[in-house]
């Protein structure tokens, strides 16, 4: 039932020619207990109007990996979906944020192979984020925050640059 | 956007929303996550299995043994390359019960082991608990046995085996533990599992049991304590310890007088020379309050005003030695304070010549209506308010002869007296050439 609303959605919100696609970087912040490790790795978000200042947005990062003393850990993926809320513009700049959910698989690794382990961690997640027009109307940087975890000690969240495309 | 549409989105986004947040629960084995970065982190090479509380046991076998029908606290310990210890946690608890027979003995998460209740006496089972941490594992093989002690009980004053009787410094300390030989021969540390509360009778004295492995005894009054630790049932042992004044001196409070409102609280500390070192002694000494109706006081020195009183003797003990404090409490209804002049009427305004002095008093007025002067009170304080650049035209004595103000130059100012910071007035002073 759902599935087929987002399809009417999605030929609503393509009516309105609202359909968004972001490449960009990440800096992630993996915090296990008193532990932190920051592995940057790329970024790509698309995104769908439901209604005029609400969207649908999924994104998709990965392949990022940082080393704290002896223990790596890389974040093998995170996707995540959410429902996002635009403010108007403010002459070229807006304010936006990201409601939804986040699944993260990491990998760790100690020296020499001695440990590893991997786990995919799914939590609510939320974003806050900036975006300023350049160079055209369809085009925009952005600047983001986003947490995809927090429980139990452990929190994974990412700061982000991107340059977005509207259509 | 038609009005249907837009009706139609709005429930799509209600059913979206709906749909994510409940899915957004959080998931994922975080355990398993942390053990991976601690195991790394710290280099941990190895596990090992540790009971809390000491359960050693001769001869050794390796193994660990429990009694039946009992709870152990088990600690993991993670060891590194280095052979550096440290105490896990999260870690993952396992157990295999090797025997035939069905076991009831388990192991929770936080590593509590639950030994299971053996049909009969003099016997044994082994169980084999399994440790996993990160990547690493480790087996640990447990006894738990029926076997029961054989009377008496063996007693360890300060490490050293104690004979029938021994003499303890009052107000000193005695470190107990005690072993047990068992039917299967062997001879265990038993200390944690005794009874301690129930092994002394004279309330002078006392054990204290914060550290499981190790009784520590003390007593404020000489006499002899007769220390009976029983082990489950099975047995007992006993040792007099004799308790005097011998290497005990100067026994001191912090204080040699105290004033408190009704339900305020002070603690004061005793020392003494103990064997030559300087000791706080307060929780093992007595005190004793000369009228509990006027302030209470604790087995540790804390005083607790109960009604308007005062001065009243506190006394601090250790044997033969006493030394006190008087303690007085005062009803704290206060309800204002005024300046009076020196003809002892109350007044807001003050005029001076310079060169010239008056005395000042003040008059404390409580709830109770009831009144009285507290110009040199300890807990009056005059003072002149800070109003002008440069010198105040006045000063007030706050010393030796409180309240007596002299004009120093023209002008005008405040003078402010307090008392105990709960109660303020003021007076605007003029100072004419």
């Amino acid at each position: 039932m759902v599935f087929i609303g987002l399809s009417l959605n999605l030929q609503n919100a393509f009516a309105t020619d609202w359909f968004y696609f972001e490449v960009g970087a990440s800096r992630g912040s993996v915090t296990v207990l008193d532990t932190e490790f920051n592995p940057v790795m790329p970024r790509a978000k698309m995104g769908v109007a439901l209604y005029e200042g609400i969207l649908l947005e999924v994104q998709y990062m990965g392949g990022g990996d940082d080393k704290v003393a002896n223990t790596k850990m890389e974040i093998e993926e995170v996707s995540a979906a959410y429902l996002r809320l635009d403010t108007p513009f403010r002459g070229s700049m807006r304010l936006y944020v990201l409601l939804g959910s986040a699944e993260t698989t990491l990998n760790i690794k100690g020296a020499g192979g001695t440990t590893a382990g991997s786990g995919t961690y799914k939590d609510f997640s939320w974003g806050v984020g900036i975006e300023d027009r350049v160079w055209s109307k369809y085009t925009l940087l952005t600047l983001e925050h986003t947490s995809y975890y927090n429980h139990d000690d452990v929190s994974i969240e990412a700061t982000s640059l991107g340059f977005k495309l509207e259509f | 956007m038609c009005p249907l549409s837009r009706r139609i989105n709005y429930l799509l986004l209600s059913s979206l929303l709906g749909l994510i947040l409940s899915a957004c629960g959080p998931s994922g084995d975080t355990k398993a996550l942390k053990q991976n970065i601690l195991q790394s982190k710290y280099n941990i090479t190895s596990l090992a299995v540790r009971p809390v509380n000491t359960r050693t046991i001769s001869p050794t076998t390796g193994d660990l043994y429990f009694d039946h029908n009992d709870s152990e606290q088990l600690q993991a310990i993670g060891i590194n390359d280095s052979g550096a210890e440290f105490v896990l946690e999260d870690t993952t608890w396992g157990m295999t019960d090797v025997t035939a027979t069905a076991g009831q003995t388990s192991i929770s998460q936080d590593g509590l082991l639950k030994t299971e209740t053996l049909a009969a006496a003099n016997q044994t089972k082994t169980i084999t608990l399994d440790l996993s941490f990160g990547t690493l594992t480790s087996s640990t093989t447990v006894v738990i046995s029926s076997h029961t002690l054989t009377p008496p009980l063996a007693i360890k004053l300060n490490g050293t085996a104690a004979g029938a009787s021994h003499n303890v410094t009052v107000c000193d300390t005695a470190t107990l533990t005690t072993e047990g030989n068992f039917s299967d021969g062997s001879t265990r540390d038993v200390t944690s599992k005794i009874a301690w509360s129930s092994a002394i009778t004279d309330s002078n004295g006392k054990i204290s049991t914060s550290n499981p492995n190790q009784a520590i005894f003390s007593a404020h009054t000489n006499a002899t304590y007769t220390i009976t630790p029983n082990y489950k049932g099975q047995g007992t042992g006993t040792v007099d310890l004799v308790v005097g004044d011998t290497g005990f001196s100067n026994l001191k409070l912090d204080a040699s007088s105290v004033s408190l409102d009704i339900d305020q609280t002070h603690i004061l500390t005793a020392t003494a020379d103990i064997n030559g070192s300087s000791t706080n002694v307060s929780t093992r000494a007595r005190w004793v309050s000369a009228d509990t109706t006027i302030f209470s006081v604790n087995s540790s020195g804390t005083i607790t005003g109960v009604k308007r009183g005062g001065p009243i003797n506190l006394t601090v003990q250790c044997g033969s030695a006493t030394d006190t404090s008087s303690v007085t409490v005062e009803e704290d209804n206060i309800d204002y304070i005024e300046i009076l002049n020196s003809d002892s009427i109350a007044i807001t305004n003050l005029n001076l010549s310079v060169s010239s002095t008056t005395n000042l008093k003040a008059k404390l007025h409580r709830t109770d209506d009831t009144s009285e002067e507290i110009t040199t009170d300890a807990n009056t304080e005059w003072s002149v308010r800070d109003l002008t650049v440069g010198d105040e035209p006045v000063t007030v004595n706050n010393t030796d002869n409180k309240g007596l103000v002299t004009a120093v130059s023209s002008g005008s100012t405040e003078i402010v007296v307090k008392y105990k910071s709960k109660a303020e007035a003021d007076i605007f002073v003029t100072v004419s050439p």
